[in-house]
């Protein structure tokens, strides 16, 4: 623990001199110092804390439909064979196609609209959730099926209580990585559509540099590190622990 | 079940008889005709099970024994209806056993709880049926108790023992209250200490509720101290071999000269089984070799294991 902390005062201490004796152009790469200037005086004008509740807000919408849609698909496909066999592929093709290629799409659909941003959003978490599940309910060990079937669980209750609870670790993994996907496809399509709606976080940063401010630049940077530190670690991770420590998987 | 509350409960027998084996003309419970089983491995088919027939009475004990391979998971997963017969028919009450339900219980070789409920929570899945939660969790927790594990009820299924979760595994069967209890080599995965105490335990919780079981072993001693019939199987193809009457008195303890006498009969005809296959094994190694192939040892020492395991 001592020795990351150390490391990291000594990079902030050399990023602030080679700033004060401008080893480099310091206009084109302010020094900590400046960045926490430009990071408090965001936030005391409330611009920043704005910024990061707009952009919060789309994530969570968008994510949320992303896990209930991603959910639903990924039963499907992990459930019934006609379904994996036609759309399988597809979703693979999917997945690999960045979310941000979505944009000219969903502008000509919705207009350079606050949905073109969600839609671009969706489509970058979607994909995640739907594999996660449906590998999580194609991987449950068949000994549980058997016992489900063998005690009468079938139709809606056994999805709800054996497939479900069954692929859950699964399904919070796939909420994890549909988070981070997420979180870079609003970025992305914040960043790409400067003039739509609400000044999220990447309006905010390209915004920084139409005004050549680096260090509001960097500051957005910095909220975007900690969201994303945070989101994973405080959120994702404890519940994957949790998780992990019930069904006894969890090292000791 | 209609015939099985028609049969005595415990307590109303007279002391003497209690102990005494299964009853000799109950009405048939469960019956199989002319049954075979064929699989596809990739040495081409494989007959799991060929032309077996069988009657289990009501309220009988029924021990299925046989060396690996015989198929006699296979014969207990058609009961169960969670594996289809190729050929013949299997009935349960003269009714034709289609799919798997509640009336047949398994308890499989592990113990298949779902590791995301506590030990009652296990055990509560199965009553289902029980609307009222609050009689529901009592339900649940008597059949925990019948098992000696009220005291681990709040307890997931990796923090339990081996032993334990075997437990909970039987209370989650008994309380189904099925017609018949099925079980798949359950104590196979168990340490030798362990084994004889779930013998005993499994011998009172029968002398207690009086269901039909089927219990499938490749152990003999288990075998004969806990069935009123034990039925010995040979394999390639799968078939019965021999059928013996355990005229013991219960409880019976295992390890007891007079169980021993009657798995030295069992045992003798299975060490010819036994050496059946070791000689087709290494028939079928030597054949292999002669094709210049001994690469793959699973398939050199288990050619079948791929879909005659103990599972399906």
């Amino acid at each position: 623990m001592v020795t990351p902390i150390a490391f990291f005062i000594l990079i902030l201490a050399l990023w602030e001199t080679g700033y004060r004796r401008e080893w480099w152009n310091g206009y084109l790469f302010p020094g900590p110092s400046e960045v926490w200037a430009a990071l408090v005086a965001g936030v005391r004008n409330g611009s920043l804390l704005l910024a990061t509740r707009i952009s919060l807000v789309r994530l969570v919408g968008a994510f949320s439909i992303a896990l209930l849609l991603g959910t639903l698909l990924g039963i499907l496909n992990g459930t019934v064979p006609v379904v994996r066999w036609a759309i399988g592929p597809l979703m693979l093709g999917l997945q690999t196609l960045p979310s941000i290629c979505w944009l000219p799409l969903a502008i000509i659909w919705f207009g350079a609209s606050e949905q073109a941003i969600l839609f671009v959003t969706l489509m970058g978490a979607l994909m995640a959730v739907t594999i996660a599940v449906s590998d999580g309910i194609r991987n449950i060990p068949p000994l549980y099926l058997r016992a489900a079937k063998m005690m009468g669980a079938r139709g809606p209750r056994l999805y709800r209580e054996v497939l479900l609870p069954a692929a859950f670790p699964a399904i919070i993994s796939g909420a994890k990585q549909g988070w981070a996907f997420a979180w870079r496809s609003l970025m992305a399509g914040e960043l790409l559509s400067v003039s739509t709606g609400a000044l999220g976080l990447g309006q905010t940063l390209m915004r920084g540099r139409d005004l050549n401010d680096m260090s509001q630049v960097l500051a957005v940077m910095f909220i975007l590190i900690v969201i994303g530190v945070v989101a994973d670690r405080l959120i994702f991770t404890q519940l994957e622990n949790r998780v992990r420590r019930r069904w006894g998987l969890a090292n000791p | 079940m209609g015939l099985f509350l028609t049969k005595p409960k415990s307590e109303e027998i007279p002391a003497q008889s209690r102990y005494l084996s299964g009853p000799a003309d109950a009405p048939c419970k469960i019956r199989l005709e002319n049954v075979s089983v064929r699989f596809d491995t990739r040495q081409g088919k494989t007959t799991a099970l060929e032309n077996v027939s069988l009657s289990i009475r009501a309220g009988e004990f029924v021990c299925l024994v046989g060396p690996s391979g015989c198929g006699k998971s296979t014969l207990l997963n058609i009961i169960a209806g969670l594996l289809p017969a190729d050929e013949g028919q299997v009935f349960k009450d003269g009714v034709a056993i289609t799919k798997a339900g509640p009336d047949r219980a398994v308890i499989f070789q592990e113990a298949a709880l779902f590791p995301w409920l506590t030990a009652v929570q296990n055990v509560e899945f199965a009553l289902k049926s029980v609307r009222d939660k609050k009689a529901r969790r009592q339900r649940a927790l008597d059949h925990l108790q019948m098992v000696h594990l009220s005291r681990f009820a709040r307890s997931y299924p990796h923090e339990l023992s081996g032993g334990m979760r075997q437990r909970v595994a039987i209370a989650r069967a008994l309380a189904l209250d099925p017609d018949v209890l099925l079980m798949d080599e359950p104590f196979a995965a168990l340490d030798a200490q362990t084994r004889d105490l779930l013998i005993e335990e499994v011998q009172r919780i029968w002398l207690e509720t009086r269901k039909t079981v089927v219990f499938v072993t490749h152990n003999v001693m288990e075998a004969v101290t806990l069935g009123d019939r034990v039925v010995c199987m040979g394999a390639r193809p799968g078939c019965i071999k021999q059928e013996l009457d355990i005229t013991l008195e219960r409880p019976r303890a295992v390890e007891h000269p007079d169980t021993a006498r009657f798995a030295q009969r069992i045992l003798a005809n299975l060490q010819d089984e036994i050496a059946k296959i070791v000689r087709e094994e290494s028939d079928y190694v030597e054949a292999e070799r002669a094709r210049g192939r001994d690469g793959d040892p699973d398939r050199v020492l288990y050619p079948h294991t791929g879909t005659m395991g103990d599972g399906i």
